[in-house]
């Protein structure tokens, strides 16, 4: 057999050979933390302005359908959407219509309120009063028909056993007409275009949606009649971050500059707790030792966007992973698409050849 | 006639009294239309039961005849098992029988945790290797019609990221529309747009007359077969 | 050796090398949980109040008891029954609390202020037989156990998702052991979730409810409804499918839930994507703004809308022959739909790998804490 020249290799290329590629394309940026500056598009940028131009107290219905598979795309976008909503003040009112949504959902408050908590902390936000979680039900057009006529027919309780007549947020909520703006967080079917069909359009209730990458294409043709803007993927996550950023970083540096205080009296209280495994409090005391120099050297208010949210980061809990996971994907389509164009010429170099 | 006459009797009162309820709200329809759709969600309930059951019958099948691969689905009885009573019975629940289903810190919540979501998300995050491979060795640019494919792609891939913005951030102001990102932004909003549209429409001309076929009891084919 | 053994082998092999890895360059997960990750638990018995300001205490006079009543609105979800003795005969917490303070403390559980939940001053932890327990002060003490399994499970989870990825280089058993473990876990998942959060509440709390409400509370006071026989019916008889004797019988159930969506969908679509679409394209072709006059980007995208979602569905038309004007609108509609497509694809490819940077970020970073920030 004659030998394989370098360009049968390349042709012929193992596919594992290809996976490995990918791999290393996506860890050795994430190892390395690298990640790019967002610049918001028009479609973002109007999802952003509606929540953005919504009076304070305004209702908005926010359907987490979505699970683990999708968490990726979905959850920067769902944090960055709920800070913002309470941010604004808005009572969110969390359904799911599929049968993990709701334990996204408690998580994504948890960590938003946290953030909010930190960022701060004169601020109360009271579950039952700022955000209620209603839970899931399985039905899909059917929950969608049963919301739009009577809420409290299908939805009794909400995931904590609570009866919503006991929640002072759900005083004046009867059905969908009820709220102000829907958000639909959906990774397929049953979601977005459910809510829109059956749900927001006989309403007369506007509606922005976030989406996963896969289904947001599908969802083109409802914009801008019946869906008003559409985040679609990672990137409109990053975006959104990126617009929501913009709008707290005054208060994040006003915060930062009390962070020494702040983190001098977390390493106060970790040293004097006897009760902490000792390599796990040497291990926490680092961390916020070397977050305590870093915002000691700096001065938060002539800080880069970056350094900011680095910093922002480990002190106050602030996360950004839409940001962030953009890195690793930027330089993974890169690589895909060099993979295309390689497979392209060698096509092309066999044509002329005459093997196919 | 129980197995056919009744339960196209059931589709045809069922989806009329629906449609009837979207354009005449008053009672008595707007009372059936939710009570139906109330009705629907909870059957709907019932499906899970319905799968979960089947899979207990075909791995038990398979345990039972010691068929190829058999203690792999001893593997899966078990687990299922375990999760099942875990969860009825909200055993380790921090609030007991009353708490939330996936209260932080319970046993149920650990499986989701530990294996639910790592295993869910792992095997969507296998697609990604194999769309990269499949990219690679399929993806040609053999007539016009697949390179317009293929630029629009491109144009997409490398617009969605950073890349496509220092790529053409050269261009001057007044061909801004040609830089990787604007020329993203408008592909999605006007072709996309209307490729999709169209087959939109093309898909709801065919529910819309499938749905009319149901509830008028031409289409039977969700019956299944004459035996019973 | 077989094919399967040497990629069982190879996976545990690159699972050692990974964790090594993460010990030399990062920190492996710590079996003890971290100060900020102290998630308070509290056990069955205790009291969860309204916020401060919202409750106050009471003897009932009938039985003596003490009961906590609230104001303004709020519901107590559970109580602690005057009996209740923690463990060493200390007080209970709440009543020693309530005896030297008139208010109760408000305390963030779980980094959110649950509804009706919490009381207590700050919380120190305590270790006792290698458990970690919390002791919460002000006058009386209550011992709460802090559940804690990050370390142990981030292990698992990390076990879990190395063996899918294994699948990569070729099927073995540990790529089969995690999938029949997922699939049971998961089909048992989801029947857990409909059954509380639907059956229990919309079904069972219709048809008994002081038996729901002994468990689900919330669910208390609603009148007993036979109406939702009906569902409790159809639900049974769609589980006779799994019989081949009654599997007939769930014709009817599967009848029901055909009528239904036949009767939603012909609606939705009819309205959403038939009627509602053809009203989105058509519009002006010609953008004018009053003060600059004609738009010529904004006509061209205009234009460009409208031609391509005529040209798409004259190429969907089959009736008639592709030829002439037909043929040619037809060519221009399979144009539009390669771009359609592409943009399909690129979107796709997006998704995909945002979903692997997630997973690797759950590896290199949750597991192996080898992130270089």
């Amino acid at each position: 057999m004659a030998k394989k020249t370098f360009y049968d290799r390349v042709r012929d290329i193992d596919r594992r050979l290809i996976f490995l590629f990918i791999a290393l394309s996506v860890a050795i940026p994430l190892i390395f933390h690298l990640y790019f500056p967002e610049t918001p598009t028009p479609m973002t940028q109007a999802v952003f302005d509606k929540i953005e131009h919504l009076p304070a107290g305004s209702r908005i219905l926010m359907d987490f359908s979505y699970d683990p598979a999708s968490m990726p795309e979905i959850e920067p976008m769902a944090t960055a959407w709920v800070r913002h909503c309470l941010l604004k003040k808005h009572k969110i009112y969390a359904i799911a219509l599929w049968p993990v949504g709701p334990q996204l959902a408690s998580d994504t408050f948890n960590a938003a309120v946290n953030f909010l908590r930190n960022l701060d902390p004169e601020r109360r936000i009271v579950y039952g009063e700022d955000y209620v979680n209603l839970g899931f039900k399985s039905g899909a057009q059917g929950v969608i028909n049963v919301l739009l006529t009577n809420l409290g027919t299908l939805y009794s309780t909400d995931i904590n056993g609570a009866n919503i007549a006991d929640i002072p947020m759900m005083n004046g909520v009867v059905n969908l007409k009820s709220f102000d703006l829907i958000a639909s967080i959906s990774a397929g079917t049953p979601g977005t275009k459910e809510l829109i069909q059956f749900g927001s359009v006989p309403a007369g209730v506007p509606l922005v949606a976030g989406t996963t990458s896969v289904f947001a294409p599908l969802l083109y043709p409802y914009y801008p009649a019946q869906m008003l803007g559409i985040l679609g993927g990672l990137k409109s996550a990053a975006e959104y971050d990126a617009l929501l950023f913009r709008k707290i970083k005054p208060q994040l540096q006003a915060r930062l500059r009390l962070a020494p205080k702040l983190l001098q009296d977390e390493i106060a209280q970790l040293t004097g707790d006897r009760s902490l495994d000792p390599a796990a409090k040497r291990k926490l005391v680092a961390e916020k030792t070397a977050a305590l120099r870093a915002v000691e050297k700096a001065d938060p208010a002539t800080l880069g966007d970056r350094r900011l949210m680095d910093l922002a980061g480990p002190v106050l809990g602030y996360t950004q992973k839409g940001i962030s996971r953009m890195g690793p994907q930027a330089v993974a389509h890169l690589v895909i698409v060099l993979f295309i164009i390689i497979g392209n010429i060698t096509y092309f170099i066999d044509k002329r050849r005459g093997r196919r | 006639m129980l197995t056919r006459s009744v339960p196209i009797l059931i589709t045809f009162v069922v989806g009329v009294v629906l449609v009837v309820s979207f354009f005449i709200p008053h009672q008595p329809f707007g009372k059936l239309g939710e009570d139906f759709s109330v009705f629907f969600d909870i059957i709907a309930s019932f499906a899970f039961f319905l799968g979960g059951g089947n899979l207990v019958r075909i791995h038990l099948e398979t345990v039972g005849k010691r068929k190829p691969g058999w203690g792999y689905s001893g593997i899966t009885l078990v687990s299922f098992f375990v999760t099942l009573f875990i969860g009825f019975s909200k055993i380790g629940n921090p609030w007991g029988i009353q708490g939330d289903l996936s209260e932080y810190g319970s046993p149920f919540y650990v499986i989701y945790e530990s294996i639910f979501t790592p295993a869910s998300a792992t095997m969507y995050a296998l697609l990604a290797f194999y769309v990269a491979s499949a990219s690679y060795r399929a993806f040609r640019a053999k007539n016009l019609e697949a390179t317009v494919l293929l630029i629009a792609a491109f144009v997409i891939l490398l617009g969605r990221t950073f890349v496509g913005a220092v790529l053409t951030a050269w261009l001057p102001d007044s061909l801004a529309f040609l830089r990787i990102p604007n020329l993203a932004n408008w592909i999605l909003v006007t072709p996309n747009l209307s490729g999709q549209r169209a087959i939109m429409i093309g898909i709801s001309l065919g529910i819309i007359s499938t749905s009319l076929k149901l509830i008028l009891g031409i289409e039977r084919s969700y019956l299944g077969g004459d035996g019973e | 050796m077989s094919r399967s053994m040497a990629v069982s082998l190879g996976f545990l092999a690159v699972f050692a090398a990974l964790a090594l890895l993460g010990a030399v360059f990062g920190g492996l997960t710590s079996p003890l949980p971290r100060a900020d990750e102290i998630k308070l638990t509290m056990p069955n018995n205790m009291v969860v109040v309204a916020p401060q300001g919202k409750i106050r205490r009471e003897v009932d006079p009938a039985t003596q008891k003490t009961k906590f009543v609230a104001a303004d609105g709020f519901r107590i979800v559970r109580e602690v029954p005057a009996s209740y003795q923690p463990a060493g005969g200390e007080k209970n917490p709440c009543i020693a609390a309530d005896e030297k303070k008139p208010e109760l403390i408000f305390k963030p559980v779980r980094h959110e202020t649950h509804y009706g939940a919490v009381v207590a001053g700050d919380a120190t932890m305590e270790e006792k037989n290698g458990e970690a327990y919390v002791r919460v002060p002000n006058g009386g003490s209550l011992i709460e156990r802090v559940r804690s399994f990050r370390g142990f499970w981030t292990w698992v989870a990390a076990f879990l998702t190395l063996g899918i990825l294994s699948f990569l280089y070729d099927d073995n058993p540990f790529y089969k052991f995690t999938e029949h473990l997922f699939i049971g876990v998961s089909a048992a998942y989801w029947m857990c979730l409909a059954f509380w959060s639907t059956i229990v509440p919309n079904l069972l709390g219709k048809l008994w409810p002081a038996l729901v409400a002994s468990i689900n509370p919330g669910v208390g006071g609603e009148k007993r409804n036979l109406l939702y026989l009906v569902p409790l019916v159809f639900g049974v008889l769609l589980l006779t499918r799994l019989t081949s004797k009654f599997g007939w019988l769930s014709r009817w159930s599967l009848a029901f839930i055909v009528g239904t969506t036949a009767g939603l969908n012909f609606v939705g679509y009819l309205q959403s994507d038939f009627v509602g679409q053809i009203e989105g394209s058509i519009g002006s072709l010609v953008a004018i703004d009053p003060a600059k006059g004609v738009q010529w980007g904004a006509t061209f995208s205009a234009i460009v809308l409208f031609v391509g979602v005529l040209t798409c569905l004259v190429y969907f038309f089959f009736s008639t022959e592709h030829k002439g004007v037909m043929g040619a609108a037809s060519r221009v509609g399979i144009w539009v739909l390669m771009i359609t497509f592409g943009a399909s694809f690129g979107f796709t490819v997006m998704g995909r790998i945002a979903l692997l940077v997630a997973r690797m970020e759950f590896l290199f970073n949750d597991w192996l804490h080898i992130i270089i920030q």
